[in-house]
């Protein structure tokens, strides 16, 4: 599953996402290339990195039989979808290059699961999300920036949404999304992590220490402390995310263009309902 | 207390922390507190002589506090002085935890309270003259800080302000004297007018319609040209990991760059030439032309000749490091960097059981412990101040003991400082680990403000280093050239010598120097740069100089750290800080001494 949409080459932003991306692009491309030629090989690709991973997913997003799937990205071995398939959902497969949607519908047939899973040529960005329960993206789709708010703007409000970010050094390679809204951040074997979004929490509040820079929102709960409403940190106030600080340090917030550095733990309890605004960290 | 009806009026001086108080203060009184870009910097209280009023007038410099509800230490001397003044002027007291029980007699109320205002916050500064305003007395606020909020495109208008609070309110530019003659005018007239004190309670009100009230007020009487916009990029990217800790590095290490330097600049080209040019030979002839050779003039111009050595180390060898060390200092507080180097550091920082704010107080033991020791007041939990405390005792090198360490190892090698450097940076990490592990506590949760990026203005800095070295010359100087004075007769009468040889086995053997090495760790223990300096007058390898260098720097902290240690805690406490530090100094000294002398 060579998850790829490329969405708008040249709203491409940021040096980790240039030209770097092509070459894991490629390689990732031609692992899955093999894996839809021979079986054997197929089988150890798919339990090495798809089998725990969907499952993981599956079970954090509460996916239940029957659901019907949106998987944006699926490549040329669209492994997710299988797993998805096989977990009792009805899925939808988009892919944005021609040969790897070609090679996905042989897939599906050969692993028996034509009926299951509709591979499109599509562009992610395109996808009307409403009709799905559930809505997957792969790790290497670009740039999520964009189409993720977009996502999550669109989809019906009982839906869960699920996409891939890396961790550690993957970061240099693939961009990382961060979304200001409440999620579940699951750790990933090799270098992954899945987030869950669901719909009827995005408009919900969020503890301050859950938001990334770029994130805005107002306070509708401030914890006792003798400093916070000085500083600004009041119910009703506007407050902008500046800052996160390494290492479990304070969260870095601008109130009224006062900045103020406010430790994780107090954090927790300042509730937020977020403004739509993105960011990659 | 003045039972007599003294004509005296005393006016509080208030406000919230980092407005700007101090610097009216000393543009009122002539004195000299310190200021700094950030919160906290008067935990102690000062008063003044208010000059140029009609009537002799006392000006007392409160403590900054967002409010009077007295959750902090800060908070409650604000709450006792509404009530009850402090009376007699210049004195600089340590604010006592211990509240005060209503006193019988009726109390003597401040006859006015001048009200420090941030133009750029207003919403937090009335939130606080609200509070004040409950007590019922004559009030004049001033509205400091106009030139930054005009540049952040936020109008107040005073008039407005001062209609709807009922007091005189007027704008003022606190580091360029701007309003405060109209100030003192406004002031002048409410006390002629006689304002006495009435006698209301301040009626306790939810603090959330408060803050509505407040907020009320604020949106009528000020005005912003835009909607705020949160901090330019650079500001955002000095508390990132990347680029803010490389940046860091790069101030800190700059920083560092600014003190040996300009230190090392002073002491060779300006200082030494001076005295030893000019200043010495003049004493020198005077003495031998007034006594006749002997024993008492050993003492004055001999080896440890108080009036050569006790002259010569606090004026050409501390006293530049002094300099650039303050001038750092104030560069680094005026600039508003700290706090987010704090910020920065903070999850660095609770590993070690303390907050990113401490690293106020660990830089500012660079400087002196004493100072450092007083702004640990300010870090949130008890175990966090024991382990900033234990920490600045431990490692951290006063400024007379680095110029003492530099001019001692500068001249043989550079690696060794570097190599002593991170012996210190090692220490530091280590017993913040272990005492994270050893003291129980919560982990400090940290709130901190994040000021103004602004450059250093240099008349600030000209006048904190007038005042660094004023400080020095009186607590410093004069202090050392006693300790010197009263080496050099424990010298020349042959007693150290002798306490030198019960303290040798353990100098010789287990440190591996000269049995007269033995002479400074008694000395440290008054001073802490006396630990090192006699060092300088010994033909000692690089090795032994590593050595001693080391053992100065864990040994004891000097006797007056010792003191404002067992006041601010317990002695026990103080005591332990004296013995660990002892063992340490010994033990990680041999240590390296033996190992040293196997490898060379």
């Amino acid at each position: 599953m060579t998850e790829k949409v490329q969405l708008r080459r040249h709203r491409r932003r940021r040096g980790a996402m240039k030209g770097v991306a092509r070459p894991s692009l490629q390689a990732v491309k031609f692992f899955e290339h093999l894996s839809s030629k021979h079986s054997f090989f197929s089988r150890q690709y798919n339990r090495l990195f798809y089998h725990r991973l969907v499952h993981s997913e599956v079970a954090a997003a509460q996916l239940k039989p029957g659901s019907r799937v949106l998987h944006i990205g699926c490549g040329p071995m669209p492994f997710t979808s299988f797993e998805l398939a096989q977990a009792g959902a009805v899925v939808t497969a988009v892919d944005i290059d021609p040969r790897a949607v070609e090679k996905a519908r042989q897939a599906a047939v050969s692993a028996g699961l034509a009926s299951e899973i509709t591979v499109l040529l599509m562009d992610g960005m395109d996808v009307d999300p409403r009709q799905y329960d559930g809505i997957w993206v792969s790790l290497h789709v670009s740039p999520k920036d964009e189409l993720i708010p977009n996502l999550l703007r669109k989809m019906s409000d009982e839906s869960v949404l699920v996409y891939r970010n890396p961790r550690g050094w993957l970061r240099l390679w693939y961009g990382r999304c961060r979304q200001p809204v409440r999620q579940r951040v699951v750790r990933q074997f090799l270098g992954k992590e899945s987030i869950i979004i669901q719909k009827q929490e995005v408009t919900e509040e969020v503890p301050l220490s859950e938001l990334y820079p770029g994130a805005a929102g107002t306070i509708v709960h401030v914890p006792e402390h003798p400093l916070l409403s000085p500083l600004g940190v009041r119910k009703g106030k506007h407050i902008a995310v500046t800052g996160r600080c390494m290492l479990g340090g304070p969260i870095v917030v601008a109130v009224d263009g006062r900045s103020s550095a406010i430790h994780r733990s107090l954090a927790q309890n300042v509730h937020i309902i977020p403004e739509h605004s993105t960011r990659t960290a | 207390m003045d039972e007599s009806a003294s004509p005296r009026a005393s006016v509080l001086l208030m406000g919230p922390p980092n407005v700007g108080k101090s610097v009216l203060f000393n543009h009122f009184t002539g004195m000299e507190v310190s200021c700094a870009n950030y919160i906290g910097t008067t935990v102690e209280y000062s008063t003044g002589e208010f000059r140029g009023m009609s009537r002799d007038t006392l000006l007392i410099d409160v403590p900054g506090t967002y409010t009077l509800e007295a959750s902090n230490e800060a908070e409650e001397v604000a709450v006792r002085m509404l009530a009850n003044p402090p009376s007699s002027r210049d004195e600089i007291r340590h604010s006592s935890s211990h509240c005060e029980p209503t006193s019988k007699h009726d109390p003597s109320k401040p006859s006015a309270v001048l009200c420090v205002l941030d133009a750029v916050n207003l919403e937090s500064s009335l939130y606080l003259l609200s509070y004040i305003l409950d007590y019922r007395l004559p009030v004049v606020a001033a509205l400091n800080r106009i030139d930054i909020a005009k540049k952040k495109g936020i109008h107040v208008s005073h008039e407005k302000l001062s209609h709807i609070l009922g007091i005189p309110v007027v704008p003022t530019i606190a580091p360029t004297g701007a309003g405060t003659e109209e100030l003192k005018q406004q002031l002048e007239k409410l006390l002629s007018a006689g304002g006495q004190a009435e006698t209301a309670r301040h009626q306790s009100t939810d603090p959330l319609q408060r803050w509505k009230r407040v907020e009320d007020i604020a949106a009528r009487v000020q005005h912003r040209e835009k909607q705020p916009e949160h901090r330019s990029t650079f500001d955002e990217l000095l508390i990132r990991p990347w680029p803010g800790l490389p940046i860091a590095v790069l101030i800190l290490l700059g920083s560092f760059g600014l003190v040996v330097g300009l230190g090392m600049g002073l002491r060779q080209f300006l200082l030494l030439p001076l005295f030893r040019g000019y200043v010495f030979p003049l004493i020198i002839s005077g003495v031998e032309s007034l006594l006749q050779p002997g024993m008492l003039q050993r003492i004055l111009i001999g080896e440890y000749g108080f009036l050569i050595k006790g002259i010569e180390w606090p004026f050409t060898l501390v006293f530049p490091y002094v300099l650039s060390f303050y001038l750092a200092m104030a560069v680094l507080e005026d600039s508003g960097y700290l706090p987010r180097l704090g910020a920065l550091l903070d999850g660095l920082f609770n590993r070690l059981g303390m907050s990113g704010g401490s690293i106020i107080p660990l830089l500012l033991g660079y400087g002196c412990a004493i100072p450092a020791i007083m702004a640990t007041r300010a870090l949130h939990t008890r175990k966090e101040r024991l382990i900033a405390v234990s920490i600045i005792c431990l490692t951290i090198p006063c400024i007379s003991q680095t110029g003492a360490i530099i001019t001692l190892l500068a001249e043989h090698s550079a690696a060794v400082v570097f190599g002593l450097a991170v012996f210190s940076l090692i220490a530091v990490a280590s017993t913040g680990l272990l005492l994270e592990k050893l003291l129980h506590g919560p982990l400090p949760a940290m709130v901190i403000e994040l000021p103004e990026l602004l450059p250093p203005r240099p008349s600030v800095l000209g006048k904190k280093l007038a005042i660094r070295s004023k400080r020095f010359i009186s607590d410093g100087a004069v202090p050392m050239i006693g300790a010197v004075g009263l080496a050099s007769v424990l010298y020349e009468s042959g007693l150290m010598t002798a306490a030198g040889r019960v303290l040798s086995p353990l100098v010789t053997l287990w440190l591996r120097l000269p049995e007269e090495a033995a002479v400074p760790l008694i000395l440290g223990i008054m001073r802490r740069e006396l630990s090192i300096l006699p060092l300088l007058e010994m033909d000692l390898t690089a090795l032994q100089l590593f050595t001693g260098a080391l053992v100065g720097l864990f040994y004891v902290p000097c006797i007056a750290v010792v003191v404002s240690i067992a006041r601010e805690f317990k002695l026990t406490t103080a005591l332990l800080i004296l013995l660990t530090t002892s063992t340490t100094a010994f033990l990680v000294g041999g240590i390296v001494a033996q190992i040293g002398g196997l490898l060379i």
